[in-house]
């Protein structure tokens, strides 16, 4: 009895002192985390729709949301939209630019993924992202050579990845007019 | 050097018991994380934390902890210190929490942590813990900075971040994927086992 008292106690101090320990913290970091969050998506959001100067956000569901970027005057120059959906190894999380007519993508940022390194992964860099700037929508992934406006050169040895990016966008941009209706 | 002594304790961790190389422990952070320096020195600063603030903890109140329910005590001491790094790390530097990924909150089931509250805080005095948990990290950091360094430089051709290596230099992509941490881990061992044993013939020699 007496054992089970000194364990019960024991416990209970331990869990009280690292709740609360626990809790001091969340408080005094969770503004910054926020904060970070919204800033770097913002960067991006801004990033992708040229002449954006300011971006509101509009969430769709848990993966996707958009952005509505303004000019320094207040009009409205572009939409951006981020979407998340399985790629090769796991989720991408890409945000693109739209035009206002929603006809063409005016440029791709990833924001996480787990492809493989080297291959998959190449989908982070610039000059592959670059062909989505001017892309027509909704696009498409194709090996060698692009032979309509609406293709994009997939990564060489990188096919699954890249058509998982263009998935993502068409995806997104569908729940973006869907959202939009 | 005897056992004991605060220079034994410390110096124990980054060579004769080192937790990579010798006890084989903490394999997880060890082969994921250890593709780039940055990465590598950025986990084990996050170990540095929880490990110093779990042995400390654990050594204090060694003695008001019942030895049926000290396990579950260990693990709430571990992941409370392990939720603030997670959280510190995500508020001020949210580059690097984002490439390590899940492997902060993953501390939490390291082995090293919980086998030096259960094998050392738990029994020592406060300052011994301390030397202890700051020489295991050391010596969990060197074997991490190191593997980085390997990774880096064969997988990308650059150190820290900096180019060392030219256009010339294809890189080899399979050691950033899981078979080069193994196989770098695997030469470290080897090289590690390697050093001791001639270390140990010139010893028998000389006496």
């Amino acid at each position: 009895m007496k054992l089970a008292f000194r364990m019960i106690t024991v416990l209970t101090g331990i869990g009280l002192f690292a709740g609360g320990s626990l809790a001091l913290t969340y408080n005094a970091t969770i503004k910054k985390i926020e904060d970070n969050e919204r800033k770097a998506k913002e960067l991006a959001a801004r990033e992708v729709i040229p002449g954006a100067t300011k971006v509101e956000e509009t969430v769709i569901d848990r993966a996707c949301s958009y952005f509505r970027g303004y000019d320094d005057a207040g009009n409205l120059v572009g939409y951006a939209v981020l979407n998340a959906e399985p790629g090769f190894q796991g989720n991408i999380k890409l945000i693109f630019g739209v035009t206002p007519d929603f006809k063409h993508a005016t440029g791709l940022i990833v924001l996480d993924n787990v492809e493989t390194p080297g291959l998959g992964n190449r989908i982070v860099e610039e000059p592959w992202r670059a062909q989505f700037t001017g892309l027509e929508l909704p696009g498409e992934a194709v090996k060698g050579a692009k032979s309509k406006d609406n293709q994009i050169v997939a990564v060489t040895g990188a096919t699954i990845s890249s058509r998982a990016v263009v998935r993502i966008v068409n995806d997104g941009l569908a729940k973006f007019q869907e959202a939009l209706k | 050097m005897k056992k004991g002594s605060t220079i034994y304790e410390f110096f124990k961790g980054l060579w004769a018991e080192n937790p990579v190389l010798v006890m084989v422990l903490g394999m997880c952070p060890t082969l994921a994380v250890s593709n780039t320096v940055i990465n590598g020195f950025a986990m084990s600063l996050a170990v540095l934390f929880v490990l110093l603030g779990s042995n400390l903890m654990v050594s204090i109140i060694r003695k008001i902890i019942p030895s049926q329910v000290r396990l579950p005590v260990f693990i709430i001491v571990i992941s409370t210190f392990v939720t603030i790094a997670d959280l510190f790390l995500r508020a001020q530097f949210p580059d690097i929490s984002k490439a390590l990924g899940p492997f902060v909150p993953l501390i939490i089931v390291n082995c090293i942590i919980i086998a030096r509250a259960e094998a050392f805080a738990s029994r020592r005095g406060i300052w011994l813990s301390a030397v202890d948990a700051v020489g295991m990290s050391i010596g969990f950091m060197w074997v991490l900075v190191l593997l980085g360094v390997i990774r880096e430089l064969l997988g990308f051709g650059s150190i820290a971040g900096f180019r060392v290596l030219g256009d010339w230099f294809p890189p080899w992509v399979v050691m950033l994927l899981p078979p080069g941490a193994f196989v770098s881990l695997g030469i470290l061992v080897g090289l590690k086992n390697q050093i001791m044993t001639s270390l140990d013939k010139r010893k028998g020699r000389a006496s």
